[in-house]
């Protein structure tokens, strides 16, 4: 494995490989900016172009590029409120209220730097899992997934801020928007008005895009804001503060990393999912869990840290199983086949150099990417002391944008609309919109895995080893949480 | 008098506008295909994801295609309603053969023979160019699995039938085998391959359908273990595993619920364009389609994205394959629908 792991990093720095994977770090910071390209867009756009590319130079920039999509989100997240990737929406709740209060540096500095930990932390951890990779994921079924989702779900109350039961509310209406489109279990169409573009249920990026982005739009004008940031406090060493926040946190970071490497491993779970929990949990142990939704700086770090650490875990899989770990993994994964590299057991075996070259890759391009975006970042702060009356017009472009390019359809735009004005009546009457979309994102997943663990293993699916230990992690949790509150008013 | 001058000039324009458009339509009517297609942009629809099977194989055709007739295809990917949007905007595309498109077209078939929601295309009224692949359903089983024969699997109790992609080919395949087997068994539909794949590997389920080239690789992961495959002969690309036919004699009425899957409906994928595209350029593009199926780089670079056999399948016989079968469609339909709510709901 060590002449495999040489081998691989050898590779990594032949001139033609390390010139692909700064070609797509370029590409896929400067997209990835953009809200709602995602990892998904960028590689649908560039497949046709490595084909007849060598196999390590065309997976090497494919893989920086879906690398740092995930680095660059957050940048929009912090200065504009629209989330870059829907996963970046959790830490979306506090890197904003920072830039608002003009703590946009260190915001940045945080979701930047935690975004690269993840990114790099759980790549050697991969490597260290080659071995036992297989038969770790084997133990993942339906059940253990379902639980699992259902431990994301128990963090919605957790999100609510004020009221906990507005908090239930907006996520019990995200599980029901989450039940529009066709039941794959039964063929049945359910609320989709006969129409052929709800088919497919809801487009996320067009709700999280409209909730978020166009609300705080909306929400500026009817306040009469003339800048996103209501004062400047911090000069640009608000970035290395960011950066000194995640080392003082480390701890969060390098536990969040894990669990969205966990939650990567796991083909049908999704990145929302580790960003959400790991929120969700850095609020619960907290010791100023009042402080999230507020600026809270772990409600920065926890969430990117976990979004990006997912992206090795689901190349592990797509490269050890040639089964995608997300849907862009299942575009990587075509990428593999018209290059003539078959995924399976041989990447792990016969193929580890290459297999090592790409996660080293992913490593890379998370250092190189990240480190960009730092020096970046304070010329990007400046954007939230640009006067609403210029800012605005280009982020509802790019909000339509984003919306549009999900699904190719007009209709997902007017959507996006509607939850922006859905997004701000729920502002005004203060119920949370964080939790509408973990609900939202979550609902349907636990349906559908809940339906096959009950066809699979009856009611008592959950009664499996792993299952069993995540459940009582959850209600560990819930109690020292419950127990502190107690102390408290004490 | 200014006004009779105002309107006898929007005249005169209109009807030289009309006049032009009108001979360039006549023009491009009058040129040969050959010199119509050189140069010319042709909006390429596949209905499914980048990088599935079907789009990594529609890529390498275009490829080919562009080649052979001196056009540039542009290529959209429009998933969605399971490709029926894709597939409902062809059919409504100008029938001028610069709107074409490839895709897996038994699950197109198989949307529009069971109405579902958003299907508006009329699989038969299509103009059929080639059929690129074709392909069988191959059964397999977990790889631990205890279920050697077909006894085995008759004689087991609570057997659980992994599908994907909605109620579509695999899930269809699933009921008509437990149908005529009359299997204790039930149906889980998982989102992808995939996931369905992990799931026998897992051992959450025992056994699923799947095309032969597809559960080749997985039975090579060791994934998986073939079982037979659903076809009136072996299949070139896995000739040592027996057909359904080989393992059972079924009575009459079971023997034809099978029928449909091993001799009318296989995997196919197939290039087309809308209904109504002129006689000259429906030809011309079938003479180019078959030049593509000759051309070696083509047949090396397509054993790269997929192991399913070339097709001999030229655009008048899927013609007659799909008119066939969308004549019965009343009857397919009542017996699935019947199966669907047996086994699903």
């Amino acid at each position: 494995m060590l002449e495999a792991l040489v081998a691989g990093a050898v590779t990594l720095l032949q001139p033609v490989v390390l010139a692909g994977m700064f070609l797509g770090i370029i590409v896929g910071l400067v997209v990835g900016i953009l809200p709602g390209v995602g990892p998904l867009v960028l590689y649908s756009l560039c497949l046709p172009y490595v084909y007849g590319m060598k196999p390590e130079v065309a997976l090497g920039f494919m893989v920086a590029l879906g690398s740092v999509v995930s680095t660059a989100g957050p940048v929009t997240a912090a200065l504009l409120n629209v989330p870059g990737e829907t996963s970046s929406a959790a830490a979306m709740q506090d890197s904003f209220p920072m830039t608002q209060r003009g703590e946009a540096g260190r915001a940045i500095g945080a979701a930047v730097f935690s975004s690269m930990v993840g990114g790099v932390f759980p790549v050697f951890i991969a490597m260290a899992m080659i071995p036992v990779m297989i038969p770790a994921l084997l133990l993942f079924k339906s059940p253990e997934k379902c639980v699992m989702v259902l431990v994301g779900l128990s963090f919605l109350a957790t999100l609510a801020s004020r009221s906990v039961y507005k908090g239930l509310i907006a996520g019990m209406l995200g599980m029901l928007l989450a039940a529009v489109g066709f039941q794959d279990q039964t063929g049945t169409a359910r609320f989709t008005f006969g129409t052929v573009f709800l088919h497919q249920g809801i487009p996320l990026t067009a709700l999280a895009l409209g909730m978020f982005g166009l609300t705080e739009i909306l929400d500026m004008y009817v306040e009469g804001e003339t800048n996103i940031a209501k004062s400047l406090t911090e000069e640009i060493s608000g970035v290395l503060d960011g950066i000194k926040d995640v080392i003082r946190h480390w701890w969060l970071c390098v536990y969040s990393s894990i669990i969205g490497y966990i939650v990567g491993i796991i083909p049908g779970i999704g990145g929302s999912v580790a960003s959400w929990v790991c929120y969700g949990h850095a609020k619960m142990t907290s010791r100023h869990p009042e402080e999230f939704g507020k600026g809270a700086i772990e409600g920065v770090i926890a969430p990117e840290a976990a979004d990006n650490a997912k992206e090795s875990g689901a190349l592990l899989t797509t490269m050890a199983f040639g089964i995608p770990g997300s849907s862009s993994m299942a575009i990587l994964l075509g990428a593999f086949v018209l290059l003539g590299v078959t995924p399976g057991p041989d990447m792990l075996t016969t193929k580890l150099p290459l297999a090592f070259t790409l996660l080293l890759g992913v490593a890379f391009a998370n250092i190189v990417g990240g480190a960009i975006c730092l020096i970046w970042a304070k010329q990007l702060c400046r954007i939230a002391f640009v006067h609403v009356d210029f800012l605005t017009p280009a982020i509802v472009v790019m909000i339509f944008v984003g919306a549009f390019v999900g699904t190719y359809s007009i209709i997902s735009v007017l959507t996006a609309i509607a939850f922006g004005l859905l997004g701000y009546c729920m502002k005004r009457l203060e119920y949370p919109r964080a939790p509408l979309i973990l609900g939202f994102i979550l609902g349907g997943m636990f349906e559908y895995y809940l339906s096959i663990s009950l066809k699979v293993k009856g009611p008592l699916f959950f009664l499996t080893p792993i299952s069993l230990i995540m459940i009582a992690i959850i209600i560990a949790l819930y109690g020292y949480s419950y127990l502190r509150t107690v102390r408290k008013k004490v | 008098m200014q006004l009779k001058r105002g309107l006898s000039f929007i005249m005169v324009m209109t009807m030289a506008g009309l006049i032009v458009v009108g001979s360039s339509e006549a023009g491009a009517a009058a040129q040969k295909p050959a010199d119509f297609y050189r140069g010319k942009r042709i909006d390429f629809i596949i209905p499914n994801a980048p990088g599935d099977t079907s789009d990594l194989i529609a890529r390498v055709v275009v490829k080919y295609l562009d080649k052979y007739t001196g056009a540039t295809s542009v290529i959209r990917n429009v998933r969605e309603a399971g490709g029926a949007q894709g597939l409902n905007e062809l059919y409504r595309a100008k029938p001028d053969g610069l709107t074409l498109g490839q895709t897996n077209t038994v699950r197109s078939t198989l949307a529009e023979i069971m109405d579902q929601p958003g299907v508006e295309y009329q699989t038969a009224k299509l103009s059929w160019i080639a059929n690129i692949t074709e392909d069988y359903m191959t059964f397999s089983v977990a790889p631990k699995s205890p279920f050697k024969t077909i006894a085995d699997l008759k004689a087991a109790k609570n057997l659980i039938l992994a599908a994907s992609g909605g109620v579509g080919h695999s899930t269809l395949t699933c009921l008509a085998l437990i149908e005529a087997l009359g299997l204790d068994a039930k149906v889980i539909i998982y989102k992808s391959s995939g996931e369905r794949s992990l799931a026998v590997a897992q051992g959450e389920v025992q056994g699923f359908f799947g095309s032969t080239s597809a559960s080749q690789q997985g039975a090579q992961r060791g994934q998986s273990r073939l079982f037979f495959v659903l076809a009136a002969k072996r299949s070139s690309v896995i000739p040592d595993v027996p057909t359904l036919r080989e393992l059972v004699q079924l009575p009459k009425d079971k023997a034809a619920i099978m029928k449909l899957w091993e001799e009318d409906i296989f995997v196919m994928n197939s290039l087309f364009g809308p209904p109504g595209i002129p006689k000259e350029r429906l030809s011309y593009l079938r003479e180019m389609a078959a030049k593509v199926m000759k051309d070696p780089e083509f047949k090396k670079t397509i054993e790269k994205v997929s192991d399913s056999p070339l097709s001999v399948m030229s655009g008048s016989e899927l013609e007659k394959q799909f008119g066939s079968l969308l004549d019965r469609k009343a009857e397919i339909k009542q017996t699935y629908q019947r199966l669907q709510d047996k086994y699903l709901k």
